[in-house]
């Protein structure tokens, strides 16, 4: 699957029609005039005379040796800056990921128990909106009510722990909205089931049935879920990182596919889809370790 | 379900009364805070730091400490409604926050100022950060040259002529030698000296590198060393503006040891030496003790890079930096009315136009050109739809230059003219594809109200909003009739002749009108003899009047420069070219 993505990642300024040479000129010189004994130096420079296929192989090569390569803008090795992105990334999406799983449990699990009744309803309805408010919109709106208004925390920048208060919660509260209604819905499935009836018959308090023995199995779901937002979020979290000025994967992306940086993108990309990866096994093991069912089959 | 409606409504009430309870204190509390000491200190703001609005904002002589700004008239001191963001408590507050914050000593430095010994550092916001690795060729040399770590041989003064900065004096030897003395006792950052073979080692290697500088302009240079002190120039060819050229930021000289590394290091000779790089994040100077001339007042700086205009706005607001560049016009009357927080405007040597197709299709027709020409209300497009934030565009270039179009054109009729033209057009030839790209805001909402504006003489307007790089190659491929994009004119130095080479002759590389015209390309082959500014702006001002008299094209608005400095920094100078930003005489009062 790396593989396949690398290639992808290869061909992209291709399937867009970008001339490479061109696109590095305007990202290092913004409007300069391209004559063409310019446009065949930089060609020489980024090696863009070779084929195609030369190329990703000597990309692949480098890249089995730990060597992702040079960006080609700012001529400065890829690994460094994209390890410090997904650093920032990877700390901004954990937690969101981590709160949101921790406050949606509690939400959909209330909602559950209290199927219909007030608390229920509340839940649902503020979920439905707030899984319905986009991040650029939602994203301005902390800065200016939590950050201007109330003064709590910087309004953009990275560096310490108050500047993680704002994109975290922009990133969470999307997926505490969703999440919170998939553990509802899996906890009144869950309750159903003959081994919790049996639970109950043999006389374990509901209380007891519900938060210990359902909500765990109710948890399976949502990781499956939270592990499937860790990856797009690495690199789709662009929106907040620019409106919030944090130095992370997504924002690293957008520039790199802006300026045709091949060597970045592929290296942002791969970075992204490999923690995709492995937190899906992750999950998967966690699901294991939770769901009975699942253990039984 | 309706109970549950009601509830979630009530919720958001309250949260509302929450959000404006807290914002109504902070405006009370600021109203009471409206004290003579911080008028004071606003209006002697006023006075001292850079603001020109309109006019250039200079008055040069040949020394880079001398230099005096005409009072910023964009900010209405009298509103009665200021809404003071901040007050005495919040500032407070502010401190105890960067006192546990790690990351904010620096941040919290710049408004203690002097007076509890902490160091003063000012904090700016910028909108575009570096991306080639602070490589001098590049446009990262603008960051450079702002935050005052690097300087060139000459610099450009606000009027936009050369004046000595590393080099004391220059002379024509021949058409292609000129003459530099250097200024004596001057060191880089790295502790080597500046003399005559860092010169060379630098214009070597701006010449050679694989992406050389716009400035160049397709020129090599190389040189030769008469002293330590003393070095020649040479030019592949006659070139009359050299000393202009060698102002220009990427033509800044870094110590020789830096071109060991790819890219160069930043090590200049500047004010300000840099301690620290983050990309995507930021920039940080301190003072260079051994500057050759005044030694900087503010301790050091810390450069964010800030790519979202409310962002920048945000922070200025909140007192989290103390100047931005890139104000949104959304933003304007937000940070216009912040009390502490001034706003500094400008006409910017960039205009965005309708490059025609003159080569091809019906716009090759000089009456289709003008019936366009004559339909386009460029006043209505900068006053109206751009509420005043632009200026009208009577030519490429704007009426700064004494050489170019001083007012309108058009005539009172114009529109009706215009009509009258479309009625005799073929009516196959009325169609007419406008296209623009979406990076720059501003350019979709002129191409909608333009194509209104089209429609309203009988052209039948399709509007295609696009990404600039295949709308570009389109463009060279002659498939389009109107392309709407903003384009810098001195982006690099104050004469003409480079754009009129490269947008309007046969040859030029960016030539997006398509335009070929023999007496155009006369007039610009004498531009490389003409030596002095007066023998140049004549035959500028004749290009131009060619280009205006066959419509090869439509300028349509000139942009405006928008930044924000709060009133504690004193000294601030931004010229019109945006050159500069941090110098030695920056302080925070």
């Amino acid at each position: 699957m790396l593989l396949a993505f690398s290639f992808f990642a290869f061909l992209l300024p291709e399937f867009q029609g970008v001339d490479q040479a061109r696109a590095t000129l305007y990202a290092r010189s913004e409007e300069a005039v391209p004559d063409q004994e310019t446009l065949d130096a930089i060609s020489e420079e980024l090696g863009l005379d070779d084929p195609l296929l030369q190329r990703y192989g000597r990309y692949l090569g480098d890249v089995v040796t730990g060597d992702f390569g040079d960006s080609t803008i700012s001529r400065t090795p890829v690994a460094p800056q994209v390890w410090r992105a997904t650093v920032v990334s990877g700390t901004i999406v954990g937690l969101a990921i981590g709160l949101a799983v921790a406050i949606a449990s509690v939400l959909g699990v209330v909602a559950a128990a209290n199927e219909n009744r007030w608390p229920d309803r509340v839940i649902t309805a503020f979920s439905r909106v707030l899984v319905a408010v986009p991040i650029h919109v939602l994203t301005p709106l902390l800065v200016y009510v939590v950050a201007l208004r109330l003064g709590l925390v910087p309004t953009s920048g990275w560096g310490t722990a108050k500047h993680l208060v704002l994109p975290v919660t922009a990133l969470a509260i999307g997926p505490i909205a969703l999440f919170s209604q998939v553990v509802r819905s899996e906890m009144l499935d869950t309750l159903e089931q003959p081994y919790i009836r049996t639970a109950l018959a043999k006389g374990l308090r509901r209380r007891r049935v519900v938060w210990l023995h359902a909500t765990r199995v109710s948890l399976v779901g949502v990781l499956t879920l939270g592990s499937l937002f860790v990856a797009g979020l690495l690199g789709g979290a662009v929106i907040a990182e620019v409106i919030l000025g944090i130095p992370g994967l997504g924002r690293l992306l957008h520039d790199a596919v802006k300026a045709s940086d091949v060597p970045m993108f592929q290296a942002g990309l791969l970075v992204a889809v490999t923690v995709g990866i492995l937190v899906g096994l992750l999950s998967d093991a966690l699901s294991r370790l939770l769901s009975p069912p699942e253990r039984e089959r | 379900m309706q109970r549950s409606i009601m509830r979630l409504l009530a919720l958001l009430a309250a949260l509302a009364l929450l959000a404006a309870a807290c914002g109504g204190s902070e405006g009370d509390d600021a109203a009471s805070d409206a004290s003579d000491s911080a008028s004071e200190a606003a209006s002697e703001s006023a006075s001292s730091s850079s603001s020109s609005s309109e006019s250039s904002s200079a008055e040069e002589d040949d020394h880079s400490d001398d230099e005096e700004h005409d009072d910023e008239d964009g900010h209405d001191h009298d509103d009665e409604e200021k809404d003071h963001e901040h007050d005495d408590e919040d500032e407070h507050e502010d401190e105890e926050h960067r006192d546990e914050d790690e990351h904010s000593d620096d941040e919290g430095a710049a408004t203690a100022a002097a007076d509890s010994g902490e160091p003063s550092i000012l904090r700016v916001g910028l909108q575009f950060g570096p991306d080639s690795g602070l490589a001098i060729e590049s446009d990262d040399a603008s960051v450079l040259v702002k935050a005052g770590v690097v300087e060139g041989l000459v610099r450009s003064a606000a009027s936009g002529q050369p004046v000595p900065a590393l080099a004391e004096s220059w002379e024509r030897i021949d058409d292609i030698t000129w003459e530099f003395v250097l200024r004596s006792g001057v060191t880089f950052h790295d502790g080597s000296a500046f003399d005559a073979g860092a010169v060379e080692t630098a214009l070597a290697y701006i010449t050679n590198v694989a992406s050389p500088p716009r400035s160049l302009g397709g020129l090599a240079l190389s040189t030769e060393i008469v002293d330590d002190l003393t070095v020649r120039v040479i030019t592949s060819d006659p070139d009359p503006i050299l000393p202009l050229r060698l102002s220009s930021r990427s033509m800044g000289i870094l110590a020789p040891a830096a071109y060991d590394s790819t890219p160069p290091d930043a090590w200049g000779t500047g004010p300000f030496a840099i301690t620290d790089f983050t990309p995507a994040d930021s920039l940080t100077v301190e003072r260079f003790d051994a500057y050759w001339g005044d030694v900087a007042q503010l301790d050091g700086a810390v450069f964010r890079f800030l790519p979202d205009a409310g962002s920048r706005a945000a922070a200025i607001r909140a007192d989290e930096i103390d100047v931005a560049d890139g104000i949104a016009l959304a933003d304007l009357d937000a940070v216009g009315e912040d009390p502490d927080i001034e706003l500094i405007r400008f006409s910017l040597p960039r205009t965005a136009s309708l490059y025609a197709n003159t080569a091809e299709g019906s716009l090759a027709d000089p009456a289709v050109r003008q019936a366009v020409s004559l339909a386009i209300d460029q006043v209505a497009l900068a006053d109206g739809l751009l509420e005043g934030q632009f200026a009208p565009a009577f030519g490429y270039f704007g009426t700064e230059n004494a050489w170019a179009p001083q007012s309108d054109p058009d005539p009172a009729d114009a529109i009706e003219q215009a009509a009258a033209l479309v009625e005799q057009i073929d009516p196959d030839d009325r169609s007419i594809q406008l296209w623009t790209y979406g990076s720059r805001p501003e350019l979709a909402d002129i191409a909608t109200v333009a194509q209104a504006q089209l429609q309203a003489v009988g052209f039948d307007v399709s509007l295609e909003v696009g990404e600039y790089g295949p709308l570009e190659e389109r463009t060279f491929n002659n498939e389009h009739d109107l392309f709407l994009l903003s384009r810098g004119y001195y982006f690099d130095m104050a004469d003409a002749a480079a754009v009129f080479t490269s947008d309007f002759t046969c040859e030029g590389g960016y030539n997006l009108n398509r335009y070929c015209n023999e007496a155009f390309d006369a007039i610009v082959a004498e531009m490389s003899g003409a030596i002095t500014p007066e023998d140049r702006q004549a035959l500028f001002g004749q290009a131009a009047q060619l280009l205006a008299d066959e419509y090869v094209g439509v300028p349509l608005v000139h942009d405006r420069a928008r930044y924000a400095a709060r009133t504690d920094v004193q000294g601030l100078v931004i010229d019109p070219f945006e050159l500069t930003l941090l110098t030695s005489q920056v302080s925070l009062g």
